[in-house]
């Protein structure tokens, strides 16, 4: 008798947004604060959002969690393991939110409720989401909080304003992990520390999420973070996906003028001090002023005649990675290496 | 803690002090006398029995003196005798105090079980008919002078229900349901001021606790019935709490005319008849009293204060 040998299927991302658009309404009407943006995260990679502030990349993340206050998706999905989160209700969401999915966000010093201990409030979220008493809930908390925590417990009983900013941001990575989510989305979670912090908390996201085996969406303007942690970058500016591709390639090779901007805007250790900063000219275009065809050409050092007038598409580029620019468009004389002299 | 309570205590007695001594001052400040007011029916009194009068009453001392002995006998609990009945003070307060307290408390009721929940709903359905209206509300209540809704409440009701409170005050004792809708419209009268203001201050409380990162933080993964009840609402009463505790001040001077208005036999009116018969040490008593309970409650609510909030330190 014959057997059918299965044919491997493609293992589909854990997350996956496709053409995303987020609209906001303003007393001067209706903007679009993300204008169709896709990409995924696959089981237990780290991805990086990158781009300046107003570029979507936070609206995009609250999007994923239905969290967006006062916007709407207007077109697009999120699937989730294969689910549309754009079409399930509350209840089902709730089940997926904070325990699937979790999130970390910006500002540890605002994030906790004041009024309750910090123990009770690991507690409260993995009470919310098992089905376990007070006694194995706390175990579980403190065992979340001595691994979040260099020092271990007598901190749970304390108010989040008797902690500093690091230690109330361990907090809500304790929260975020204590249900072993499959995605932890951080929005810009070491912005509010300082240096020393940061790197900390960096390198206590990354051991944690080794050990939960979680994939991590993480959202950033720091090109330092994003090449130390993620494994896929992803270039946002006014509301699209400009690039995307592995950091690595992408740090050394970027395939958009305006990742290589970006990147000649940070300073290294050879930067010379008398020199002012590198900068990019021009600020991101307002929401309801989109520059038409590229929206970067206005601030673009390579643009020509055609970018004012073709919106390039998203094209993919060798290497798993793609870039919105129209130096790779088929025909174009002129070559992608060249991207780089921008 | 301890050492906090007894200095709040200690700054309680100083500011009653000081209201007395203002007080003192300020009636002799108002016109007639009232030696004049009580001999002035009986014809034919002489220079010397009004000064005899005057003298009885120790109105003959100069006004720093007596202000001395005013203040030198209340310290011990003695606040002297009406000049009218020449009944001790401190029992006319003490006849008077409960059926203040009482109307008070139901004033006090009136503004937070119908003001916290007014607030919360305002906040939950921002912008909807409900909220919209309940503004309307708030601003009226706000606005309308306690005295005149008093008024109103009995005008209205005895035109179109033909219902009247009872004309004759019982106390609880005598006749509970009687005493109760008789208290009911001066306790609205007193307590819809403070209810507007609760719940306009709720609202905007609750709408900004709403908005912050922490109820951002649990809502995600929480049913929204626990994310109102466990964090938003808690949060927002915080605020809230120390306006109900000036509230009590805003109720304890309308009880004055209220209880004029409506014939309740309490230290509202004890306080308007004697200023009228212009009966200083019964004001000065009642003004005393009125002082400190409000400056207790006020204490009371402080303390309360760091209970519900971990981030409230005594010092």
């Amino acid at each position: 008798m014959p057997t059918t040998v299965p044919t491997p299927q493609p293992v589909p991302p854990l997350l996956q947004i496709e053409d995303l658009h987020v609209e906001f309404d303003t007393p001067d009407g209706t903007v679009e604060a993300v204008a169709g943006v896709g990409f995924s995260v696959g089981a237990q990679e780290t991805v990086a959002v990158v781009g300046e502030s107003g570029s979507g990349k936070t609206v995009t993340a609250l999007a994923v969690l239905q969290l967006l206050d006062g916007g709407r998706i207007s077109r697009g999905r999120v699937l989730w393991d294969g689910t549309d989160l754009t079409g399930l209700d509350r209840r089902a969401l709730r089940r997926i939110r904070g325990n699937e999915i979790a999130m970390i966000f910006q500002d540890p010093m605002t994030s906790l409720d004041p009024l309750y201990t910090v123990g009770h409030q690991i507690v409260e979220g993995l009470r919310l989401h098992r089905r376990i008493d007070k006694r194995a809930a706390r175990g579980r908390a403190s065992s979340c909080w001595s691994r979040s925590h260099a020092r271990p417990a007598p901190q749970a009983r304390r108010y989040p304003h008797q902690l500093s900013g690091g230690q109330r941001q361990r907090v809500m990575i304790a929260i975020a992990l204590a249900c072993s989510p499959r995605l932890l989305i951080a929005d810009e979670p070491t912005t509010a520390l300082d240096v020393t912090i940061e790197a900390q908390i960096l390198e206590l996201l990354r051991e944690l999420q080794a050990e939960y085996r979680s994939a991590m969406l993480l959202v950033t303007h720091d090109m330092g973070v994003v090449a130390e942690t993620a494994d896929r970058v992803v270039v946002f500016y006014a509301g699209q996906v400009v690039e995307q591709g592995p950091t690595a390639e992408v740090l050394r090779d970027p395939q958009h003028p305006y990742t290589a901007a970006l990147l000649a805007a940070v300073p290294s250790g050879e930067t010379d001090r008398a020199e002012p900063l590198a900068a990019i000219p021009g600020v991101v275009p307002p929401l309801r002023a989109m520059p038409s065809g590229c929206r970067f050409h206005t601030r673009c050092a390579r643009a020509w005649d055609d970018c004012a007038r073709d919106e390039p598409p998203l094209l993919p580029l060798p290497g798993g990675r793609s870039a919105r620019c129209l130096l790779h468009r088929s025909g174009t004389a002129l070559q992608a290496a060249a991207v780089k002299g921008a | 803690m301890v050492e906090y309570v007894v200095r709040r205590g200690l700054y309680g007695v100083l500011v009653v002090a000081l209201v007395t001594v203002f007080v003192f001052l300020t009636l002799r400040l108002i016109p007639g006398d009232v030696v004049r007011l009580q001999l002035a029916d009986a014809p034919g009194v002489s220079p010397e029995q009004i000064a005899q009068r005057a003298a009885q009453l120790g109105l003959d001392q100069p006004l720093l003196a007596q202000l001395w002995r005013f203040l030198a006998n209340a310290a011990t609990g003695d606040f002297g005798t009406s000049f009218q009945s020449g009944e001790p003070v401190t029992a006319l307060i003490a006849e008077r105090l409960p059926t203040t307290l009482q109307l008070g408390v139901m004033a006090l009721a009136v503004s937070v079980v119908l003001g916290v929940p007014l607030g919360l709903l305002s906040a939950v359905r921002q912008n909807s008919w409900l909220d919209q209206g309940l503004r309307v509300v708030s601003v009226a209540g706000l606005s309308i002078p306690n005295f005149w809704l008093g008024l109103l409440l009995v005008t209205y009701l005895a035109l179109w229900f033909s219902w009247s409170p009872p004309l004759v005050y019982r106390t609880p004792a005598e006749d509970l349901g009687s005493n109760l809708v008789h208290m009911a419209l001066p306790a609205i009268a007193l307590g819809v001021a403070g209810m507007a203001a609760i719940a306009r201050m709720l609202r905007s409380s609750m709408l900004e606790v709403l908005r912050s990162p922490f109820i951002r933080t649990v809502r995600p993964g929480a049913p929204e019935r626990t994310v109102l009840v466990t964090h938003a609402v808690r949060n927002s009463l915080v605020p809230v709490f120390s306006l109900i505790g000036l509230q009590v001040g805003h109720i304890l001077g309308g009880t004055v005319i209220l209880e004029s208005i409506f014939a309740i036999p309490g230290m509202g009116m004890l306080i308007f008849e004697s200023v009228q018969l212009r009966d200083y040490p019964v004001v000065l008593g009642c003004v005393v009293v009125y002082g400190a309970v409000f400056i207790l409650v006020n204490l009371v609510v402080d303390v309360l204060y760091g209970v519900i909030d971990p981030r409230i330190r005594y010092a």
